[in-house]
């Protein structure tokens, strides 16, 4: 394949779904998706943070982030899986290029995304990815990278960068592909 | 240019022998002729060393001022040289001087002239001449006046604050311009924040105005104004006398006094001359030169003897791995056990043997401080004896290298303010030498560190009114405040600025700062002062922050993890316990730990976790919706189908029990309720995620052994959310009285129609669930075998008609109550147990039986009252047979309705002739009136309580001998010592009826009063 991951013009995406909706994140900032579940809830804490996961003796703290997109607390079920991100210190140490994420947003300690079911790893071409529609609200518009038409239903890339950085306040509604 | 390898180890040698030059100069000059001939040879040793490594690397001024200052030693070593205040004078400005030439040795701009001048004064002195010390004092330059403290200076630095030098002569400024001193002093306070002074502040009264000569005076401000010449027009101050600080300067004066410790801070004066000596001397470059030269810091030494020791346990370990290896592939469980009970203490001593390497003797902060006080001392005219204890305590080296500045900051107080000036110490016949005491030791697993001053102490009265003045209190809160709290205002964010030098005792500054420093590292610090007498500071440290032994606890699904230095210790209370154990003061729960009030605080509802119970019958968790203690309604789905088994039996069960973690935040003590306590364990401590660090309950997270994620309290955090507002101790401990005498523990039936009753539980020995095929009737009365024996029944109908009643076809409950003789009450179905405020009526429902009524739920309970209720049903049947023969007179003596009702009924049901009044003053007109056989009185009562009762009746001639028992449902422990020195003959509690009645018979003097 001529190209790859290593030019800017090709995009790859982890894509995952959240409740019938497809959404994806740049593999940049993926350290790894893993399918424990046992998450420790924290009491006190924002509504969007489900708990804390040991995973091989490290903390991550698992974001809802289905709650800063506005689709409400998702169940755990035998699909669920944790898509964990890298932390500062390993994205700003990767060998691959990263211009296009926000390196500064990144926590140093692990976090990860709770997910329904996780999906393919997709790659799209930089000019497949289109700007997010101007009809939504202008304040839910900075967690999307953009949106690629696949053949069934649209595939919002987030920004994982701006989702780190979403506060609980903010993330009461978020944009949904059905409105897309 | 030197190899750099052997430069490296010649730098890393020579701040070894620096490190102690400083003391032993200080002792030298301590001992005066008697100066130890060890200590000296050691000082010579040292410098010579310095020298000679010198010499080689071809370090000239180091050399010659270490040869300068050798040649002084020499003199003392050989000559007999008495070393005064000058010769130690030129010997720590010399070692200062060799210090920075050691760590910047590329750096040419660092001038000994001065240094080597001093070195040379001192020794061409005629020894036994008359000191000359104005001379060579280092107050010659005016810098030399200012060593501001590092927080001020970061404080400065950060709020973009331009620092400013005013020197200005004090009796010349105010003369002819209509102003004082202090007035001028307090205009300039006005516009900028004096972070340093020559002056004695204090001392600024006393000087008139138009006395003529000069003061003066030296100032080092910061402000927001950029322009000086605003501010000196502004002041009326000549412009010449002000200069500002570039903010270069201002950056490297900073960097010297913050960045490099109190040691250094002692010297930035005579730095700060070097800078701002006249433009002739090259700009310093000591700065960026210093840092090259801060490599060595990074490493630790370790002895030999420790690495040995690590690299055999690491050996041990691998050996241990083997083992493992081994009887994990034979699946040998026995071996297994073996192998584990190895590594656990193999692991164990291998964590605390690198702990070790961490370990740094608290000494090595504490010797610094012989320079900082002498030097201080001296500035300020003051004698002070600095004493140390405690120097080989050991702490982490992270630690160690933190508690740096906030340790130089409070030593700093106590010099400044704390010790008063030596005439002012005569005056109050003090000895003129002031004491500072620095101090550490180990205490319940932690590190105390304490700075004990003999000053003239802090004024709580004073603090107060600067908080009210600053808005930090109310003068409503500050009536009330404890001294103690009052001292810990000082560490108020707000109430310290640099203004206030010269207000309340001058401590304060930059407090606040001191305080989150220490809490940072897991500590706290205390104030403790007595006007006059002197102030101590304690200082709480852990030994380490990496792992710390922790209680795992539990609170339905969630683990969480309490340092174990919060833990002051664990109470457990079970079945009866928790009902009676646990009272309410307003809104909050309190538990009576040893004659002592505790503020509970439960941690589910503090971190709002949704209880659940075990469905009894199908066993999944179910949201509990019992706000607290005081809500024990069963859940309406779990109880309506007439369960059976719902005795109180099972919440007083071992799972109806819980564990009370008795905490301390500082001087705060607090109760902390959780469902389970799991075991003691070392945790690793994991800082919070930056998403979670609003949750100021928590310090951080921990992975446990078993591989769940625990979240680490923060015990301050906790007290805080909590809020432990108790009122006061006095009046809280009022409120307790009359609170617990309200509070109910209600057993709720249906006797078998319609009307619902209730029954205090302390009345209740058992509820038995039977059926209807057990009863046996003889003689037209039921009968029930009871534990091994025949015990009579009595239907509610029996006493109480007219009354409807339809009891079920098969199973029946029995009521067995407290009584002598055991008897049980047939009942349809119990409703619940519930503990209620009491409010009943005792005058609406009227029947024999009952005592009154009170609304619950919106039903009408009737109070039954289950001796008189036999008493009708069964005449004669709880009243033993020589009771009935007599009819002793009782006066009872309490002011609430049901206990009047209750205990009343209940004498009167064992055949005495029961008289009520409300109050001691009552009972003690009804005495004069009538005569009795005995007093039952309560405690706490309005218009004259129990206590005092009991001491006019002690006094009388007709009361001495009478037979008093008190009673009272608040503490037993608490009330019952008070009761008996009060002249009470017993005390019982409310609840235990029989107990009551036992010692009211056995009391003493009952004989002669009943004649």
């Amino acid at each position: 394949m001529k190209g790859g991951a290593h030019t800017p013009s090709v995009l790859q995406v982890v894509s995952f779904v959240i409740e019938d909706h497809l959404y994806g994140l740049d593999i940049c900032a993926v350290k790894e998706v893993n399918p424990s579940t046992a998450i420790s809830p924290v009491p006190g804490a924002p509504r969007h943070i489900r708990g804390l996961l040991n995973i091989r003796g490290q903390v991550v703290l698992v974001m809802d982030i289905s709650v800063i997109l506005g689709h409400g607390p998702r169940p755990i079920t035998d699909t669920s899986q944790i898509v964990i991100l890298k932390t500062f210190q390993e994205i700003s140490q990767a060998r691959t290029k990263t211009d296009h994420v926000n390196v500064e947003a990144f926590d140093d300690k692990l976090v990860g995304f709770l997910v329904d079911r996780i999906g393919d790893v997709t790659a799209l071409s930089a000019g497949s990815l289109e700007p997010c529609p101007p009809h939504l609200d202008q304040r839910n518009v900075r967690f999307v990278r953009g949106v690629a038409r696949m053949e069934d239903k649209p595939l919002v890339v987030l920004d994982a960068g701006e989702m780190l950085a979403a506060e609980s306040g903010e993330a009461a509604r978020g944009p949904s592909p059905s409105e897309l | 240019m030197p190899d750099a390898d052997i430069l490296r180890e010649f730098i890393a040698e020579a701040q070894e022998h620096l490190a102690t030059t400083e003391d032993d100069i200080l002792a030298v000059e301590r001992e005066g002729s008697d100066a130890d001939v060890d200590t000296v040879n050691r000082l010579f040793r040292s410098l010579h060393t310095i020298k000679g490594g010198a010499g080689f690397l071809e370090l000239t001024r180091v050399k010659e001022l270490a040869h300068s200052l050798e040649n002084i030693v020499g003199r003392i070593r050989d000559q007999g040289l008495v070393a005064d205040s000058v010769i130690s004078e030129a010997l720590l400005r010399g070692v200062d001087k060799l210090r920075a030439l050691i760590e910047a040795p590329d750096d040419d701009s660092i001038d000994i002239q001065e240094e080597m001048a001093l070195a040379k004064a001192a020794l061409d002195r005629e020894p036994a001449g008359a000191p000359d010390s104005e001379s060579v004092e280092p107050t010659a330059s005016p810098q030399a006046h200012f060593d501001p403290s590092g927080y001020d200076l970061a404080a400065a630095a950060e709020q973009g604050c331009y620092l400013y030098e005013f020197s200005i002569d004090l009796v010349a400024e105010c003369a002819g311009k209509s102003r004082t001193p202090a007035g001028l002093l307090e205009e300039l306070k006005a516009a900028c924040t004096v972070l340093d002074t020559s002056l004695d502040l204090s001392a600024l009264e006393q000087i008139a105005p138009d006395a003529g000569g000069r003061q003066e005076c030296f100032l080092l401000v910061s402000t927001v104004l950029d322009d000086f010449e605003i501010i000196s027009a502004g002041l009326d101050v000549a412009a010449g006398n002000v200069r500002a600080f570039s903010p270069e300067e201002v950056a490297r004066f900073a960097s010297h006094t913050a960045d490099k410790g109190s040691s250094d801070e002692s010297t930035g004066g005579g730095e700060g001359a070097e800078q701002d000596s006249p433009p002739t001397a090259a700009p310093p470059k000591s700065a960026p030169a210093r840092q090259t030269g801060r490599s060595p810091e990074q490493t630790i030494r370790i002895s030999v003897e420790l690495i040995d020791r690590l690299m055999n346990l690491a050996s041990e370990l691998v050996l241990v791995r083997n083992q493992n290896a081994l009887a994990v592939t034979n699946r040998d469980l026995e071996q297994l056990t073996k192998t584990n009970q190895q590594l656990n203490v193999v692991t164990s001593e291998l964590q605390s043997s690198i702990m070790q390497t961490r370990m740094r003797p608290v000494g090595t902060v504490f010797s610094r401080f012989n320079r900082v006080v002498r030097d201080l001392a001296r500035r300020l005219g003051k004698e002070i004896d600095l004493r140390i204890a405690g120097a080989d305590v050991e702490l982490d080296k992270g630690i160690i290298e933190s508690i740096a500045d906030p340790l130089t900051h409070l030593v700093r107080n106590a010099v400044d303010h704390g010790i008063e000036d030596p005439e002012s110490r005569r005056r109050a016949g003090k000895d003129v030498v002031g004491l500072v005491k620095l101090s550490a030791f180990h205490q319940a697993g932690q590190v105390k560190i304490q700075i004990v001053d003999d000053g003239k102490g802090i004024d709580p009265e004073g603090i107060k009114g600067a908080a009210i003045g600053k808005g930090v209190i109310t003068s409503d809160q500050a009536s009330v405040m404890p001294d103690q709290e009052a001292y810990s205002l000082i560490f108020e964010p707000g109430f310290s600025t640099a203004a206030d030098i010269t207000d309340v005792s001058g401590r304060g500054v930059g407090m606040d700062v001191v305080k989150s420093n220490l809490q940072q590292l897991g500590g706290t610090v205390d104030v403790d002062s007595s006007v006059g007498k002197g102030t101590t500071i304690t200082i709480e440290l852990p030994l380490t922050l990496a792992i710390i032994p922790a209680l795992v606890v539990k609170v339905e699904d969630i683990w969480f993890a309490i340092p174990q230095l919060n833990i002051v210790e664990v109470v457990w209370l079970h079945g009866e316990e928790v009902y009676q154990g646990l009272k309410m003061v307003g809104d909050r729960e309190v538990y009576w730990l040893r004659g002592k009030m505790l503020p509970l605080v439960r941690l589910s509802g503090l971190l709002d976790v949704q209880k659940t119970y075990r469905h009894p019958d199908r066993g999944d968790p179910q949201p509990d919706r019992r706000a607290q203690r005081g809500d024990r309604r069963r859940e309406a789905q779990g109880d309506d189908g007439g369960r059976r088994g719902g005795t109180p039996e099972r919440r007083m069960s071992i799972e109806n029990s819980l564990y009370i973690l008795v905490l301390r935040h500082g001087t705060e003590r607090f109760g902390l309720i959780v469902d389970t306590v799991i075991d003691t364990e070392e945790i690793v401590v994991k800082s919070l995620h930056r998403h979670l660090q609003d949750c100021r309950a928590f310090a951080g997270t921990t992975v446990l052994g078993n591989g769940r994620i625990a979240m680490i309290i923060d015990v301050g955090g906790l007290s805080e959310i909590g809020d432990f507002q108790v009122p006061t101790l006095e009046g809280a401990e009022n409120e307790i009285r009359s609170s617990s005498e309200d509070i109910q523990n209600l057993l709720l039936f249906d006797a078998g129609g319609e009307e619902r009753f209730g029954l205090p539980l302390c009345l209740v020995r058992r509820v038995e669930e039977i059926s209807v095929e057990e009863i046996q009737t003889v003689n037209e009365r039921e009968y029930l075998n009871f534990r091994d024996g025949l015990i009579p029944l009595v239907r509610v109908e029996e006493a109480l008609s007219p009354i409807e009643v339809r009891y079920p076809r098969d199973h029946l409950f029995v009521i067995v109550p407290k009584s002598e003789r055991p008897v049980g009450i047939v009942i349809a179905n119990i409703v619940d147990t519930i503990t209620v405020l009491s409010a009943m009526d005792a005058a609406t429902i009227r029947r024999p039986g009952i005592v009154g009524s009170q609304l619950i739920d919106g039903k009408i309970v009737q109070m039954m009252d289950p001796s008189e209720l036999v008493a009708r049903a069964l005449p004669g049947w709880d009243l033993p047979a020589d009771e009935r023969q007599t009819c002793p007179r009782v006066l009872l003596v309490d002011d609430s309705a049901f206990y009047q009702a209750l205990l009343g009924a209940y004498l009167r049901a064992h055949g005495m002739d029961v008289t009520i009044v409300e109050n001691g003053r009552e009972a003690l007109e009804k005495l004069r009136a009538e005569a009795f056989d005995a007093v039952v009185s309560d405690l706490e009562m309005p218009v004259m309580d129990g206590f005092s009762l009991a001491r006019k009746l002690r006094r009388e001639d007709g009361g001495a001998s009478l037979p008093l028992l008190a009673v009272s449902a608040a503490d037993e422990h608490f009330m019952g010592p008070r009761a008996l020195d009060s002249g009470f003959g017993g005390f019982s509690p409310k609840h235990d009826l029989e107990g009551m009645l036992r010692m009211l018979r056995e009391l003493p003097g009952r004989e002669t009063a009943t004649g």
